[in-house]
This record gives C-alpha cells, structure tokens and sequence, in this order.
C-alpha cells in the first residue's frame, strides 16, 4: 500500500521549492503563518499536486487554513487503498 | 479588513485623467457587456447598465443607490437615458467624488462614505452596485474564513435599505482557478499588492452562500467572456497613449512617476486580459428580490 505523510511532503516541498526549512508541522499548523506569500504557498500546492498526480479544486483550497485540512482534501483525491497520515 | 479609503485612493485616484485615456467616455472602470448589438465598449458599457438598470426594475420614478459608483458613469446612465429623476451614489474615493461633481448631473446626490457607515435618507426603490464587493474582503480575512461573513453583513445590511419587494442589479469579479506557474501567479500577486491593495475577489459559491438570507438569486448571468473583451480593449487604448504617459506626472503612493505607471498599468491590464482568457477571473450580473 502506497504511503503518503502530508506534513513531511509539505516540509521537503518547502525545502526543494522556496528554500525554507519549517520545523514543528502539526495538523493544527495554520499555512498563512508560515511566513510564505501566496506565491509560495501556491508553488506548494502545485508540488503536492505532481508528486501525488492529483489536482486540487480551487474550491476546496480556498477553504483551507491548516495542514491538517489540506491533508482532508489529499485524502479525498489519491487513488483508493493509498495510507494519508497528516 | 475592507480596503480602507487609502487603498482604494491607490486604485482610482492617479489622475482622473490617466483613466480618461483609456476608459470609455462616461468612465466605467468594470466588465461591459457586448453582443451583436454593442461593439464597442462604449455601445458595451451602455448595454452593461442596461442589463443591471433591467435587473433592479428602474423607472423613471425610482429612487435608486449605486453603491460604489466610481466616476458617476452608471449615475450619469440611469439619469440621463433611463431618465431617472433621483439617483444617489456613494463612494470612497474622493477624486472620483471630484470627478461626479463636475458632471452635474441632474437629480444625483454623492457621498464620500463607506457602505458600513452610510445611513439612507429613505428607503430605496432599487439598488445597482458595479464590483464593488471586491473591496471588502482582503486576503488575510480569506485566510481566517471570514469572507462569507463578511459579504452576508453587506448583502443584510443593503437589504435594510430597501422598500418590500426591491431589486438589486449586482455585479462582481470573480476569482475561478487559481494559476500554478510562478510567473503567472506572481502576475496575480502583483495586481493584488499594486494595483489594488487590501481587496480580494469573491469566489461565485461565496457569493450565492452570502446573499441568500436576504435576496432571492432571480438570475444570474456570468460574464467573463465580456470582461476578457473590456480590458483587451482597455490595453488597446492604453497602448496608444504610451508616450503621454511615460510623460506625464501621474503617479500615486505606490508610483512615483509616469514611467512606473506605465509599466504598472501594462502589466496590470496585459494579466487581466490572461485571467479571464485563463478562467483565473470570471465576472457574474446577478438580479436580486428582496426576501419579504
């Protein structure tokens, strides 16, 4: 069965994309106060996007505050007998 | 919170001339409507007031509210061809205040208030309101899910202002997909911060939420393909005027010279002209009743 950890995705796409080592990632973790711009959190999102071959509807990101609740959506989209932990 | 008079005076108050350049002659500063009757954008604008003027069931004898009337363009629409006898308007921006004023148009009453702390003289048989929601949500609230609130006290609160059974021609941007290459976003980003700081776009799913407790969605129509065709045009004419205002002394809090605008604006209107071509941006005309 296929593995996806939300948080870490989250902290190696921060890394590989923006440069910027986050630490203490919880579900609760609020995504505006990561002191990424919009820019860079949207980068993020197209990064989970590739890696997990899914594409998130612009509805459901906007609705998104947390970690925890971008991880509701990735659980919604990955193919079927995929393990999402947040 | 909702852009503050600062922040719209940044969008709107460069020069009112600067906007004449490249506006149709009355000056709307929002999505036309063309169709094979109207082509041009003047004929377009004409025809977008007509749509919201039909929407909120104007006559001659209502006394309507266009809640955030810019330049006076819809005003000077409803009372001179649609021969509306008292029309009132309120706005934020004191140049276009200016600007109204200069018209002199007949029957027009303005303030320079925001909505939140306008109280009506009387009851209004019909209210308009052009894309002016875009200004009361900003990004941060967005973030803290405040937006639906936020619109739902604006949709409550005009809803007080009206006579049983009064209509509403509204009309707003929308924001649809969100782009995820960097130079297309840092593009949305840019006309965000500099063009049109403190505002964000409704998306159409906030808006239906919002309204509903206080007006019935009678119809509604999208217009993206209109909005492409208005700033397409926009940066046409703007294109033209290239040299005056590289010249010019036009700038703002955010522009120091004619140069700066230039190139602000270029970029501004070439990335409005992709968003809608994109789906980034839509724009939607909604007729509203009063819930009784």
């Amino acid at each position: 069965m296929a593995t996806v950890n939300v948080l870490q995705l989250f902290a190696q796409a921060a890394l590989e994309v923006n440069g910027k080592k986050l630490e203490g990632l919880t579900r609760e973790t609020v995504i505006s106060k990561l002191g990424l711009d919009s820019v860079a959190v949207m980068e993020l999102v197209s990064f989970l996007e590739e890696k997990l071959n899914i594409r998130m509807p612009d509805e459901d990101l906007a609705k998104v505050q947390t970690l925890g609740d971008l991880g509701e959506v990735v659980k919604r989209l990955v193919p079927a007998g995929t393990d999402v932990t947040v | 919170m909702t852009s503050t008079q600062e922040e719209v005076e940044i969008g709107y108050d460069i020069s009112n001339e600067f906007f004449r350049l490249w506006l149709d002659e009355r000056m709307h500063y929002t999505s036309a409507v063309f169709d094979e009757a109207h082509t041009t954008l003047e004929q377009a604008q004409r025809n977008k007031s007509r749509w919201l003027a039909d929407f909120a069931e104007i006559t001659p004898k209502s006394l309507v509210m266009d809640i955030g009337c810019g330049w006076g363009a819809n005003l000077e629409y409803l009372v001179l061809e649609r021969k509306v006898e008292r029309a009132h308007g309120i706005t934020l921006s004191r140049s276009q205040a200016d600007e109204i004023t200069k018209r002199q148009l007949p029957g027009v009453t303005m303030w320079v208030s925001d909505y939140k702390d306008f109280t009506p003289p009387e009851k209004y048989d019909a209210l308009v309101s052009i894309e002016m929601i875009d200004h009361l949500v900003s990004p941060a609230q967005q973030q803290q899910g405040l937006a639906i609130p936020i619109y739902r006290e604006y949709f409550n609160k005009t809803a007080k202002w009206v006579k049983p059974g009064a209509c509403f021609g509204f009309q707003a941007i929308l924001r649809d997909r969100v782009p995820r290459k960097r130079e297309d976003l840092a593009d949305l980003k840019f006309t965000a911060d500099v063009i049109f700081p403190g505002g964000l776009n409704p998306r159409l799913e906030e808006l239906v939420a919002a309204a509903g407790q206080s007006w019935e969605i009678i119809q509604l129509n999208t217009r993206r393909v209109d909005y492409g065709k208005t700033t397409a045009e926009w940066l046409r004419r703007f294109r033209l005027n290239k040299e005056k205002i590289m010249a010019s002394g036009w700038g703002s809090k955010l522009m120091s010279n004619g140069e700066t605008v230039w190139n602000n604006y270029d970029r501004y209107l070439a990335t409005c002209v992709k968003a809608f071509d994109n789906h980034w941006s839509s724009d939607v005309q909604m007729k509203l009743r009063l819930k009784d």
